[in-house]
């Protein structure tokens, strides 16, 4: 190897500092081997770590209903401990809180220079400190003026002159006027329902309760997109319809002890990671003590997990899951392999649900035909539930309930779930697997006709709703039909509450800056139901200020009364103390000091009687709330299923139609790294990575697309297309693969570059009940 | 190109084939410097890396991993041949590199999978491309696996690991907290 370069120390130390980047770039200078150690070539690789007089705090994560607990230490620059004489080290494996340099970053804090680390806490119940990687990125999703995150919003910002001037940097009282005379007018000339809100309740407690008393109770309009749990259209309206609830009911422990997971439309390896590595490490699906029947339209390392485990893989057609449901059910019940105890004992409507389902095009041959599963698989994952039966976690999440039948996918799988007896068990449950966070508690009364995300499209298409408020949402990424309906959101009085700026304040009349997690005490809960604190440890940019604050001023303004909060604990108290008696959500018995005290795991609720229920629908429930459900009676209801008997899921009257010109459905996955709309992943106003590590990871839309199909098509991995509906279009970058089968294919929901969003093509039109739009579009596909 | 000659192609570059979708290269890189400490702070240990023979040319074939303690003793490290050039590779096809094989998640172990070539975690299925200076491609690592720098007495087919770019999982110094491999 006479031309092989050799490795200097300086490159040594070069890479070293650098990480992995570019290693080995040789050149000349060390003679070879002349002796066991290159001098100099120092092990520069160290992560300064707290000092033992360091502010310390406890938050849980960020980003998804997981909710990982983390600790914040925070400490003056250059006072970090010196790595000597540590105990911790050599740290063992399966400790998250191993200070991965990622974990760190230096900020201001007072004016003065620190460092912040934001690291997984190994006593956390949830996650023992085993995080996703959006996670990890929590530290470096904090504003700091040496990160992407300089660009947050710091002031508040109008157009003066209305629409075509400028938008321009004026105070607080200058921009909550402005908004209140706005507002007021719109008001007075066009009627309370004029003036709408689009919100998200991920957005904390506080801010949920704010908005949620101004529109409905200060306003008194009725025009809210959004979701939350108590609300009309909710997502869960179907699983509600059988339990009584939407709210989920298991427990994280059961990711331990389940024997069995039934897992449809839900990508938890994604979506819910620290769940997911639960099951695969403690829980067995690594090595078959757990088992997993995977349904979905994608072979995605779920699928190969499922497999694995001695499960199966059920590739269905999309759209098609109360089909498979009640085949499973058909099977079920005509062998007489359900828990009839259960059902007897804690049921109404089984012969309704035995009359629908033992139709004959429910036997599992008929319904290969539709769902595209062969029907020995369905016999087979009906013996795998009946085996497991009280045993299994029956979950379901956005893959099956975001379509314009999800009522009906969800109702099945709920029935499937109870005749089975998987509820409020050790590792059993019939429920949602995930969401997000949850922010909405107390429901104020609603003025008028019941709102929900389908009637405000219909009020903004109708021109009716003249004035929006954007409220920790990305309007411009996260509603559906953005080419018919940007031009309307345009022409109305825009407000926007953002942290940082993207197509939407671009477009907007007010813009308020708001200050966010880590920066005020915001309160969340996780899906399985733990109440956290996740506390104020830094300084807000500039002027931001909190949501709930924001609302409050502008409701001084408009003269309506009850917004005197003087800070986050308050309303906090407001709330809790409205839920006594709720049977799923009453955390009346919770002090803002009990959250303080609950460390980085917070309180499981409902509590009462000063004991946290663990499990929704188990006998403990029952004792506590007199019934074994969240009905009216205490049963689950199985009648609901008569909605499956005439249900042809593709000639349903609002579902878009396959046709020679849109030959393939589209459908849609969610990415770790793009929590939500991307917001700490890629900003959409500036067009630039905010977090560059994970970005780097899917820098552009990829569009999965079986190989047949891409054969057909003329297109290969790497090419850029559009991918174009009745609605619109959208470009990303083709990934051949064995992903989707011939007539599918697939992007990354939420995808936050503008002409990559997936709502460049999705339809407005819903499901009646759920108030869901469709997110299986008939595309077809251009190269550019 | 037709599907022959992209194979080609991509037998003699591997780096030819890598930027499709998911870009990167220098997330470690990236990540250490907005933390701005630790080459800063290294200076304060007075460690040098050992050069330490692991193999010879003749050992190390595509498909046959070999599998080392570096630098300190128990800390596993594997060497790969890629078959191809790829990023920091040596050899004369410049085509071997070598990497930690502890998951920089939560210090699980790393494997290469044999169909897909990659090296994967046993625990979470964090995907590194070991043809891309072992640099995440899916799962919840948040950085890249560390990698062994290499060198090669040129008379003999030596190979010597002389070196690691990244902290390995465990460790605050990757010279603290163990015996050094001699």
């Amino acid at each position: 190897m006479a031309n092989e370069k050799k490795i200097s120390r300086r490159d040594l130390l070069k890479i070293s500092a650098a990480g992995a980047a570019g290693a080995c770039v040789l050149t000349n200078g060390i003679p070879a081997f002349a002796s066991t150690q290159f001098p100099g070539a120092r092990a520069s690789e160290f992560v300064e770590l707290p000092p033992n007089n360091a502010e310390q705090f406890d938050t849980a994560c960020r980003y998804c209903h997981v909710m990982c607990g983390y600790k914040v230490f925070i400490w003056a620059k250059g006072k970090g401990r010196k790595p000597e004489k540590e105990k911790f080290y050599p740290v063992e494996k399966m400790r998250g809180d191993w200070p991965n340099s990622v974990f760190t970053i230096e900020a201001k804090k007072n004016g003065k220079d620190v460092n912040i680390m934001v690291v997984p806490d190994q006593n956390d119940t949830a996650s023992k400190s085993n995080y996703s990687v959006r996670g990890a990125y929590n530290a470096q999703s904090l504003y700091s003026e040496k990160l992407p995150t300089k660009i947050r919003l710091k002031k508040p910002m109008i157009r003066k002159n209305g629409k075509g001037s400028p938008l321009t940097e004026v105070s607080w009282d200058e921009a909550i006027a402005f908004c209140a005379d706005n507002f007021q007018k719109i008001i007075d000339k066009h009627g309370p329902d004029a003036l709408g809100v689009v919100y998200g309740d991920w957005g904390y407690l506080q801010n949920s309760y704010a908005i949620l008393n101004w529109l409905f109770k200060g306003v008194k309009s009725s025009t809210l997109g959004g979701n939350g749990y108590l609300f009309w259209g909710d997502e869960s309206w179907g699983l509600a319809d059988v339990v009584g609830s939407g709210t989920r009911s298991f427990t994280v422990e059961d990711y331990d002890k389940s024997k069995l997971l039934f897992m449809a439309g839900k990508n938890m390896k994604d979506t819910g990671s620290s769940w997911y590595y639960r099951a695969l490490t403690s829980g067995g699906l690594n090595n078959g003590d757990m088992k997993m029947i995977f349904v979905d339209p994608r072979r995605v390392q779920m699928a190969d997990d499922a497999e694995r485990s001695g499960g199966l893989f059920l590739q269905i057609k999309p759209g098609t899951d109360a089909i498979l449901g009640a085949s499973l059910m058909h099977i079920l019940v005509k062998n007489d392999m359900y828990d009839k105890d259960f059902v007897a004992k804690h049921t109404t409507g089984f012969n309704t649900l035995k009359k629908t389902v033992l139709n004959k095009r429910f036997a599992p041959e008929n319904a290969a035909k539709v769902t595209g599963i062969p029907a020995s698989k369905i016999k087979a994952a009906a013996e795998l539930l009946a085996k497991y039966k009280g045993q299994t976690m029956v979950q379901f999440e956005k893959g099956i309930m975001h379509q314009v039948i999800g009522y009906e996918h969800e109702v099945a799988y709920s029935a499937l779930g109870i005749i089975l007896g998987n509820a409020g068990k050790p590792g059993a449950c019939t429920s949602r697997a995930g969401g997000h966070p949850r922010g909405t508690w107390a429901d104020p009364s609603v003025p008028n006709k019941a709102s929900s995300m389908r009637s405000v499209c219909e009020k903004i298409d109708k021109g009716e709703v003249k004035a929006l408020w954007s409220f920790i949402t990305n309007l411009y990424v996260q509603f559906p039909n953005q080419k018919k309906y940007r031009p309307k959101y345009d022409k109305m009085f825009l407000v926007v509450n953002e942290i940082y700026p993207t197509e939407t304040t671009e477009n907007a009349d007010v813009v308020f800056p708001a200050s966010t997690w880590g920066e005020w005490g915001t309160i969340q809960a996780s899906e399985d139901r733990r109440i956290h604190l996740q506390q104020g440890f830094m300084n807000a940019p500039g002027e931001s200020k909190p949501d709930w604050w924001i609302v409050s001023q502008l409701a001084k303004k408009m003269g309506m009364p009850g917004f005197n909060w003087k800070n986050e604990q308050e309303i906090y108290t407001e709330v809790s103390a409205k839920t006594k008696g709720s049977s799923t959500g009453d955390i009346s018995e919770i002090s803002w000091g009990d959250l303080k005290k609950s460390g980085t795991s917070g309180v499981q609720f409902p509590k009462k009687n000063r004991k946290s229920i663990a499990r929704l629908y188990s006998p403990e429930f029952e004792d506590a709330m007199g019934g074994r459900f969240a009905t009216k009676d205490g049963k689950a209801h199985l009648a609901p299923v008569k909605a499956l008997a005439k249900l042809d899921p593709f000639n349903h009257p609002l579902r878009d139609k396959i046709t020679r010109t849109y030959p393939l459905w589209m459908v849609m996955h969610r990415a770790n790294e793009n929590w939500n709309t991307g917001y700490n992943f890629y900003n959409n106003g500036k067009n630039v990575p905010l977090t560059p590590n994970l970005y780097e990871r899917i820098s552009e839309q990829p569009v999965s697309i079986n190989p047949l199909d891409a054969k057909k098509l003329g297109i290969k991995t790497g090419d850029w297309v559009n991918v174009n509906s009745r609605n619109g279009s959208l470009k990303g970058v083709v990934k051949v693969e064995d992903v989707c089968a011939p007539g599918v294919i697939d992007v990354i929901s939420l995808y936050p570059k503008g002409e990559s969003t997936p709502n460049m093509v999705t339809s407005e039109k819903a499901d009646p009940k759920l108030a869901e739009w469709d997110r299986m579009v008939p595309v077809n596909i251009t190269k550019v | 190109m037709d599907e022959t000659k992209e194979k080609q192609a991509s037998n003699e570059n591997c780096m030819s084939r890598r930027k499709l979708l998911k870009t990167a290269g220098c997330a470690g890189a990236a990540a250490l410097l907005a933390v701005g400490m630790s080459s800063k702070a290294g200076a304060s240990i007075n460690s040098t890396y050992p050069q330490v023979r692991i193999g010879n040319l003749k050992d190390v074939k595509e498909g046959n991993p070999v599998k080392f303690d570096y630098p300190l003793i128990g800390r596993k490290s594997v060497l790969i041949d890629c078959g191809c050039v790829v990023e920091g590779g040596i050899g004369p096809k410049k085509s071997i590199v070598a990497y930690s094989m502890f998951c920089t998640h939560l210090g699980c172990g790393v494997e290469l999978d044999g169909s897909s070539q990659m090296l994967v975690c046993e625990c979470h299925q964090t995907v590194y491309n070991p043809k891309e200076s072992g640099r995440v491609v899916e799962g919840p690592a948040p950085s890249n696996l560390p990698m062994v720098s290499l060198d090669i007495d040129s008379s003999s087919g030596d190979i010597f690991a002389v070196g690691v770019a990244g902290l390995i999982y465990g460790l605050r110094n990757n010279l603290l907290d163990g015996k050094e491999v001699k």
